[in-house]
């Protein structure tokens, strides 16, 4: 184990993907982005350039050609940058690529990663800051991961780049400096595994990605007054683990959903329907959904920051929940 | 192209265009009387009017080359030889259609083939095709991807982002344009949709990526056609990069309407050699731009192949196709729960 920021943990992931399987390419080279971690692609650039393609603006093309040559057996990673890029490719990344399977009757595959930055990074106002993990979740064929931390979002992409089926990877930039354990060389961590990210027994706090550690620092506050939150963080909304989740809340009896997705038709709403359909019985209140409201994302810090959920309106809705 | 400059064609070439050509009309006249004994389901686009330049790409390539088609592909599909039952099946909906009854008339998919999966999303078979020469390209292999397509896709943004990435990265892709825009009827005159584009020389489209170019004009004889495609198709797989090659074709009158209807009646191999004169409103078409007829007319010309020969050969296609129907229609509907088959690998 080794102590790695996020995104150093993302780019080992990408290295020895490709060190370890000739048909992994490279489309859009920078997926941590340009600012302080860019450099850490230098390493990826220097020994696999002829496997790095940095294309010109052209995200449909890109998000097509994804899966065209992953038909043909490549196992190409997409990044499409700021994820809400994908709306460009959108056709491709969810009436194309997770049809094949199904529109060939089991012939075909198309096994690409697509990758992006979700989320509200910061004064990226209404075009760069969204979520479209809940609008991908409609598109079924289609695998979806939030990793929230280093040592998963290394694992996740290895176990996406060697699956046969195609996969949205999405991180998120308020994530990317964050530290943690992350294991040398190659480890998959499967998707379809959710993970108890901090044990207890009062509250059944979900989240995925940065909202995961959001639910943490949460957890953290509540322990001080005696609330013991346990925070699970299913990493891959499809495939879904339910079961995790609804052994968490039959432990505990109470539901807080944390999503930045914007309210209706969120992950949250997804997350709490399938709960209160199959865990109604171990609820002892109705569950709480904490997300961005429906209104687009504004610039400025205050209006900002307004809208995302933190760690105090979940204090405050577990309070009000266990009162 | 110029006819003149071309070699002539071989009898085994002629025989195989032949047969190709007529497998693709006689497959589609079939599927239309299927629709109206109301046995298909859903939509469908026939391939009547352009079967010349789709079988001259067609038999330019080689059994390891990929092949990406749109919504209007069963002759693409039977053109290269798949099975005539099973691609039946497929537009009835049977279980043992090309795909399982899965994705129908625009889906064809035939792997085995080189047919990767169709997308009917105009461009969008365009930027599969991308990644399918992408692939290619990264493997070392002498292989080239071909997307058919038509006209319309020449409206979409992203046909124009796949061109700046084939030229950029000189994927081996062959982008073939099917333009059966010539004396097609538009919408505000009551027809189905033609091209809606100021630009009426596609061609100047690649040119401005730097994309080679090859025209098959409706008028070429076959031998020319088959000589371009040729040139095509050999650019492509040395390396040299994309090419564009449009397929002029004149519009089937019976494609005019959004359910296509036998204006112009069952092809009439007789009327090649005026046996039989072609009758009614869409007369002309027949005389002058049916390509099976000017494919039959060709071949007795050069002496390539008989009247008989014609004839004994569309008697065998036409045995096939109606055997291949009856089977299809013989054959049993996917079982309701194998819907849930084939969401994940």
């Amino acid at each position: 184990m080794k102590q790695m920021s996020y995104a150093a943990a993302l780019v080992d992931g990408l290295y020895e993907a490709l060190a370890s399987d000739e048909k992994v390419s490279i489309v859009s080279g920078h997926p941590v982005g340009f600012g302080p971690h860019r450099a850490l692609m230098d390493r990826v650039y220097d020994d696999f350039h002829d496997r790095i393609f940095d294309p010109p603006n052209s995200e449909a093309a890109i998000a097509g050609m994804g899966a065209g040559a992953a038909m043909l057996g490549e196992r190409p990673f997409i990044n499409l940058s700021t994820s809400i890029f994908s709306y460009v490719g959108w056709s491709q990344i969810v009436n194309d690529a997770p049809n094949v399977h199904h529109m060939s009757d089991g012939m075909l595959t198309a096994p690409v990663v697509y990758y992006g930055l979700h989320g509200v990074r910061g004064n990226g106002a209404a075009q760069h800051s969204g979520s479209p993990q809940a609008m991908l979740w409609n598109a079924p064929g289609l695998q979806i991961a939030l990793p929230s931390s280093p040592s998963d979002v290394k694992g996740l992409l290895l176990w996406a780049l060697r699956s046969r089926n195609p996969t949205f990877f999405l991180t998120h930039a308020k994530l990317l400096s964050i530290e943690g354990p992350v294991a040398e060389g190659l480890y998959e961590t499967p998707f379809g595994v959710a993970e108890i990210k901090r044990a207890g027994r009062d509250v059944t706090i979900i989240a995925t990605s940065l909202m995961v550690v959001v639910a943490l620092q949460a957890a953290e506050t509540l322990a001080k007054e005696g609330v013991e939150a346990e925070v699970v963080d299913p990493r891959t909304l499809t495939p879904f683990d339910e079961k995790t989740l609804l052994a968490s809340v039959e432990r505990t009896g109470r539901l807080v959903v944390v999503d930045e997705c914007p309210l209706r038709c969120g992950v949250a709403a997804e997350i709490t329907a399938t709960i209160a359909e199959k865990g109604f019985k171990f609820l002892k209140s109705p569950p709480v959904r904490i997300t961005r409201p429906d209104v687009p994302i504004p610039f400025s810090t205050p209006i900002e920051d307004e809208l995302v959920p933190n760690a105090a309106k979940v204090v405050a809705a577990v309070r009000e929940l266990l009162r | 192209m110029s006819s003149n400059s071309n070699p002539p064609l071989d009898k085994s070439t002629a025989q195989r265009m032949a047969e190709r050509m007529l497998v693709m009309r006689r497959f589609e006249e079939k599927t239309l009387d299927l629709f109206q004994r109301k046995l298909i389901p859903g939509m469908y686009h026939l391939y009547i009017g352009q079967e010349a330049g789709g079988s001259a790409v067609l038999d330019a390539l080689g059994s390891e080359d990929s092949l990406l088609t749109n919504h209007r592909g069963h002759g693409h599909v039977v053109g290269r030889g798949s099975d005539l039952g099973r691609s039946f099946s497929e537009l009835l909906g049977k279980a043992n259609g090309l795909t399982g009854g899965r994705g129908g008339s625009v889906h064809m998919c035939d792997p085995e083939r080189g047919f990767l999966i169709s997308s009917a999303i105009l461009g969008s078979n365009i930027s599969l095709a991308l990644g399918a020469g992408y692939a290619i390209k990264r493997s070392g292999e002498k292989k080239v991807a071909v997307v058919f397509f038509g006209d319309a896709s020449l409206e979409e943004g992203i046909t124009f982002e796949v061109m700046n990435i084939a030229a950029m990265r000189k994927l081996p892709v062959l982008f073939a344009l099917e333009n059966n825009n010539l004396g097609a009827i538009a919408l505000h005159e009551g027809g189905y949709s033609a091209s809606n584009s100021v630009l009426k020389q596609f061609t100047r489209i690649p040119e401005l990526f730097g994309v080679k170019t090859v025209q098959l004009l409706a008028g070429d004889t076959l031998a020319s056609k088959i000589a371009g495609a040729r040139e095509a198709v050999d650019y492509c797989r040395a390396g040299n990069g994309p090419v564009f090659c449009e397929l002029q074709s004149v519009h089937w009158p019976g494609s005019n309407m959004v359910f296509a209807q036998m204006l112009t009646g069952v092809m009439d191999l007789g009327m090649a050699w005026g046996e039989r004169e072609p009758q009614g409103e869409h007369a002309g078409w027949v005389r002058d731009h049916d390509p099976v007829l000017r494919m039959a007319r060709e071949f007795i010309a050069a002496g390539l192949m008989s009247r008989d020969e014609l004839l004994a050969l569309d008697r065998k296609v036409c045995e096939e196709v109606e055997c291949a129907a009856q089977f299809a229609i013989d054959s049993p509907l996917p079982e309701p729960q194998s819907a849930y088959h084939h969401v994940f690998a």
